[in-house]
This record gives structure tokens, C-alpha cells and sequence, in this order.
């Protein structure tokens, strides 16, 4: 069997290729991060078949399967193809200033699952609320990110970005290292695990669950290099300075570096889920998300 | 003399002068009506001998077949040698007219009378007309014994290299220069006349055969066909939403293919790009 090559790139669409026993066989990823598609036998069942699932990721292209038989008495080569849309979306994140308040309303207790990280809840919530927010016109895009701040803690996060592919582009090149440019805060948020999950403790602990994020996200940019938070200013009335007033807020990536996209914790080939790759479908106890996720793991 | 212009009747047999491939020459041709029956003493001629056919009432002959029958619906290009007058029990013709070219597939043609005067049947009998020469021929069938078609057989010797192709029947004739030929089937055409995706190996893979004008050679084969694979996607279109899934079914609809005869799909050794190369080339 010959899958694309290539995953992603020059207008091959992206996909993981699991096999009936619901292992990965394709692509792999090399020492240098990049994923590369790769050829693999294949036996063919008690039904004189072999049965494959592609889970289509984020990138639009075609997708090409050749297969042949080798030997004196094989096969000659056949080759299907399918045609992986783009899916367009708006390229400001927040356009009507509404965005943060429909998350907060689209909170649930998915948030405050006890079985798998934070981050992860974080994920299944948005795959859960994506629907929703995309009924107003505010669907997002997500991944799963991480950064090592100075004092070498991770710290973990999910941002959320404008669900337009070159937006996409954009976050993912940054997370990869690909690019220095962060994106703008129009483009791209984080919801801090860190920050959410001692809000959340709060809430619980007095007695006042809460099940939504933060009531204020950073740009990505932010949330990895740290900023001076603007408490108020002077035509506020808050204070008579001309001087704002500043607090230094630390990133959560140590200076020199950058967030990396991927999940904290990740399993198997995890690593390969989000950004560019399929997406775990929610809730995740359902079966497409419980199937994709052992063929990560396997 | 008179001119006899032939009508043929369709048929795409390639000859070979025995019983069941004139059977199922006859088959392909039509058949015998129940009113009239044909019979072609000797179906394969050389070019210039004569041809002779023969007419009676068939088993199922009644009033309503009509009191006899012409000869001519459709006969072998030449000149009347004897008989083929109406009703006339025998039909001879000194052939002109080749049923083929050298070196390409010859084709049975029907040699048939019509109903005359009753209702409208025609019965025909089989021939074929070959360039002087001497014969090679023979079956290539599956390893089931079935004919298979458009297999090209290749005869190398005193003549050159002369080839045709076999018929539906399987069956193949090659009109040669007399001599020894080494006979091989080289390949499987697919209906648009191209190198067919269904490879094949061929048992034997090629055979020595000594071909006299007195006495054709006979050369069969085993088809031994490669399985064939099949791709299904589905869906073919989908969003790059992330949550999509296509299901990919390969499946191996060779003939022979039997449930629980698990086979190994794959590519060879060697880069991904070479093996693609070759794969290419080779299919």
C-alpha cells in the first residue's frame, strides 16, 4: 500500500491512515518533527479484502492510495483518490467583540471531567461547543499547546484561533518554530490550563461551581511572552497619574523560546491529533473518538 | 462462373479445424435452424482449394419452413464449382477470398442457405479461408479450462515473427511458413487493444512446434491471470474539517480470488520513489 508521501503539503491533503486492527500504519514521524507518508503490507481479510480508515485532517488536497501486488503472480497497480475540501472561516477571531462571552456561556461540567487532563477536557469541551458557537457565526479553531517557562515548568494551554486556514497556517508555523511572528491577537487566544484549573478548584472548593473559562484569555503572543497588564488609566478616574498602571504578568514560555503545539502528556502518536491532523470527535467517550484515539495509542 | 459475393454473418471466432472449436464457432454464428441444416465438409481451406457445403432439411422441418431453400444469404467470396443453385443439396466454391491477413486472427464466416417460399430461416454452416501455408494452432484457456480471449500468441521461426490474437473461445491460428517456430503467448490484450492491467504468466511459457501444409501444429496454453485489485474510497469528498473519515476497502476481484486466501498487498524494497517508477512501468 502507498499512501500520499506527502501529509500536508503540496496540495496533499493531510490525514492519519489506520488499519483494520486499528493501528497507524501511516504516516510516521521523522527525527526532524515532520511527518512523512509511508508504504506498508497489508493482508487481505478472510473476505479477500483489506479494510482502512483515513482520518481526514485540517489540510485541504487530494488523497491518493496506490496498492499493488508484488511477485510473479501479484497485482498490477490501482490507485483511488479522494478530494479533501478547504473549509473557509473568518480570519478575526473575535469580530463582533462576543466571542469570550458565548464561550463562557457554552460552559458545561465536560470542563470539570475527572478522567483525563484539564487540557484534554479543555478539547473535548470546544469540539463539543464548536457547533454551537459556529450557529452564531464564531466557531473557533483549536490545538493543544505547551511551554517551558523559566523556572523549567510546562505549563499547558489550548489556543484558540480564528478558523481560517491561512490563520491556521500562521499559528501552527509559530508553534512549530517555523516563524518568530506570533500572531496577532485578533487571530489567536489561549485558555491557560493553569489559570482555569485553579479557577475551577476556586469554584468548587466555596461552593460556587463554575464550569466556563476564564473571564479574560490572552492573545497567544501574551501567553507565552508575558505582558504589563493595564489596570487603569487616567481618563478612567481610577487614578490622577498620566501614567498607566502596569503589572508585569510573566509568559508562560521562557524568553528565547517558543510554545509548542502538542498535548502535555501526550500518548503514542497523540502528537499527531490537532493543528493539521484529524481532530478527536466529542463527546470523547464516542465511538469515532474512542476509534481514532486507540489508533494513535496502539 | 459467377462471382459469390459474401455476407457474413458477425462471427469472431478465430478457427481452428477442430470439433469443439467448430462448435462453438457454429455457436457464435447462429446456429442451425430447425427448418434447414448446413454442414461444411472441411472448415478451414487455403486460399484457392474449394469449399464445400452441404443443405437438408432440419430435425424440425414442417410445411411451414416453406417447400426448399437458396443458397447465398451468406457464402465464401470465390466461384461456383458446383451446385448452390436452389434447393441444391450441395454447394461447392473455389475460394478467391481470404477470411484474414497473414499474421493476424482469422475469422469463421458463415456458409449458409435461407427459407424459400415458407417462413423466413436462414442455417449456416462455418469456414474460414487461410493463406497458403502451414498452421499453428491452439487453445489458451484459464487454468479452469476456459477459454481466454485476446491473448496474443507469438510463432518465431522460418517465417518471421507472426502473431495473433485468440478468440473468445480461446482459440488461436497462426497461417505460417512451413518450419519449426517457437510458439509463445505474450500477453493479454484489454478490450481497447491496449496492454491489459490483467498480467498474466503463461504455462507453458513458450513451446516448439515443427508446422507442415499437410499437417498444422498444435500449441496450447494455460492463462495463468495475476489478481486484480480494487480500490474504494468513501466518501470521495470531504471537508478538511478534521472530523472526517474516508474508508478505504481494497479488495483483490481476481477470479480466482477465494475468501480466506490471504494475500500480501505491498510495495517492494527500494525507495519509495523507485518502487513507484517501476510499478508504473510494469502496469
Amino acid at each position: 500500500m502507498e499512501p500520499p508521501v506527502e501529509v500536508g503539503n503540496d496540495g496533499v491533503a493531510s490525514g492519519l491512515l489506520c488499519n483494520s486492527a486499528n493501528k497507524l500504519v501511516s504516516p510516521v514521524r521523522l527525527h526532524d518533527g515532520s511527518l512523512l507518508g509511508t508504504h506498508f503490507w497489508a493482508t487481505t481479510d478472510s473476505s479477500g479484502e483489506v479494510l482502512l480508515t483515513l482520518y481526514v485532517g485540517t489540510v485541504s488536497g487530494r488523497w491518493v492510495i496506490d496498492a499493488y501486488q508484488p511477485g510473479p503472480g501479484g497485482a498490477p497497480l490501482v490507485s483511488a483518490s479522494a478530494d479533501v475540501a478547504a473549509v473557509p472561516g473568518r480570519d478575526v477571531i473575535d469580530q463582533g467583540g462576543d466571542l469570550l462571552a458565548h464561550l463562557i456561556a457554552a460552559g458545561d461540567t465536560t470542563l470539570l471531567q475527572k478522567g483525563q487532563s484539564l487540557q484534554r477536557n479543555v478539547l473535548e469541551w470546544l469540539g463539543q461547543g464548536d457547533a454551537q458557537l459556529q450557529t452564531v457565526g464564531l466557531g473557533v479553531a483549536y490545538a493543544p499547546i505547551y511551554g517551558v517557562d523559566a523556572s523549567g515548568a510546562t505549563n499547558a494551554g489550548v489556543v484558540i484561533f480564528a478558523p481560517n486556514p491561512t490563520v491556521r497556517g500562521r499559528v501552527l508555523d509559530y508553534l512549530d518554530g517555523t516563524t518568530t511572528a506570533a500572531p496577532s491577537e485578533d487571530e489567536a487566544w489561549v485558555i491557560d490550563i493553569g489559570n482555569l484549573s485553579k479557577m475551577l478548584a476556586t469554584g468548587e472548593f466555596t461552593g460556587n461551581r463554575i464550569t466556563h473559562v476564564q473571564y479574560r484569555l490572552p492573545s497567544l503572543q501574551v501567553w507565552a511572552e508575558g505582558e504589563k497588564v493595564l489596570l487603569a488609566r487616567k481618563e478612567d478616574k481610577a487614578i490622577q497619574s498620566d501614567v498607566p498602571t502596569l503589572v508585569p504578568v510573566a509568559g508562560r514560555v521562557a524568553a528565547g523560546h517558543h510554545p509548542v503545539f502538542g498535548l502535555v502528556g501526550a500518548r503514542g502518536n497523540e502528537d499527531m491529533l490537532y493543528g493539521y491532523g484529524p481532530y478527536l470527535a466529542a463527546p470523547s467517550s464516542s465511538p469515532a473518538a474512542v476509534a481514532l484515539e486507540g489508533c494513535v495509542t496502539a | 462462373m459467377v462471382a459469390v459475393l459474401c455476407l457474413t454473418a458477425g462471427i469472431t471466432a478465430v478457427v481452428t479445424p477442430g470439433a469443439t472449436g467448430l462448435a462453438q464457432a457454429q455457436a457464435n454464428a447462429g446456429g442451425q435452424s430447425r427448418c434447414g441444416t448446413v454442414n461444411v465438409a472441411k472448415n478451414v481451406v487455403q486460399l484457392g482449394q474449394t469449399i464445400t457445403a452441404t443443405a437438408s432439411r432440419g430435425s424440425g422441418w414442417t410445411q411451414s419452413c416453406g417447400p426448399t431453400w437458396s443458397w447465398g444469404a451468406a457464402m465464401p467470396v470465390g466461384t461456383i464449382v458446383a451446385g448452390c443453385t436452389e434447393g441444391a443439396q450441395v454447394c461447392t466454391i473455389k475460394t478467391t477470398a481470404m477470411t484474414g491477413n497473414l499474421g493476424s486472427s482469422f475469422s469463421f464466416l458463415g456458409f449458409c442457405i435461407e427459407g424459400y417460399g415458407g417462413l423466413g430461416w436462414s442455417s449456416c454452416g462455418v469456414y474460414a479461408v487461410v493463406p497458403k501455408g502451414a498452421l499453428i494452432e491452439g487453445y489458451t484457456n484459464s487454468t479452469q479450462g476456459v477459454g481466454i480471449a485476446d491473448v496474443q500468441v507469438q510463432a518465431s521461426g522460418p517465417g518471421g515473427i507472426i502473431s495473433g490474437l485468440s478468440a473468445t473461445n480461446g482459440e488461436y491460428l497462426l497461417v505460417v511458413k512451413p518450419g519449426t517456430y517457437r510458439v509463445a503467448p505474450v500477453h493479454v490484450l484489454a478490450t481497447n487493444g491496449t496492454i491489459s492491467t490483467a498480467k498474466a504468466t503463461f504455462d507453458p511459457a513458450s513451446v516448439s512446434r515443427t508446422a507442415t501444409v499437410a499437417r498444422p501444429a498444435i500449441a496450447d496454453f494455460t492463462v495463468i491471470q495475476q489478481d486484480t485489485l480494487a480500490i474504494q474510497l468513501s466518501p470521495v469528498q470531504v471537508d478538511a474539517s478534521g472530523l472526517a473519515t474516508v474508508q478505504v476497502t481494497i479488495s483483490d476481484s481476481s477470479p480466482g480470488a477465494m475468501a480466506g486466501a490471504a494475500r500480501a498487498l505491498s510495495s517492494g524494497p527500494g525507495s519509495w520513489w523507485s518502487r513507484r517508477s517501476k510499478s508504473v512501468m510494469t502496469g
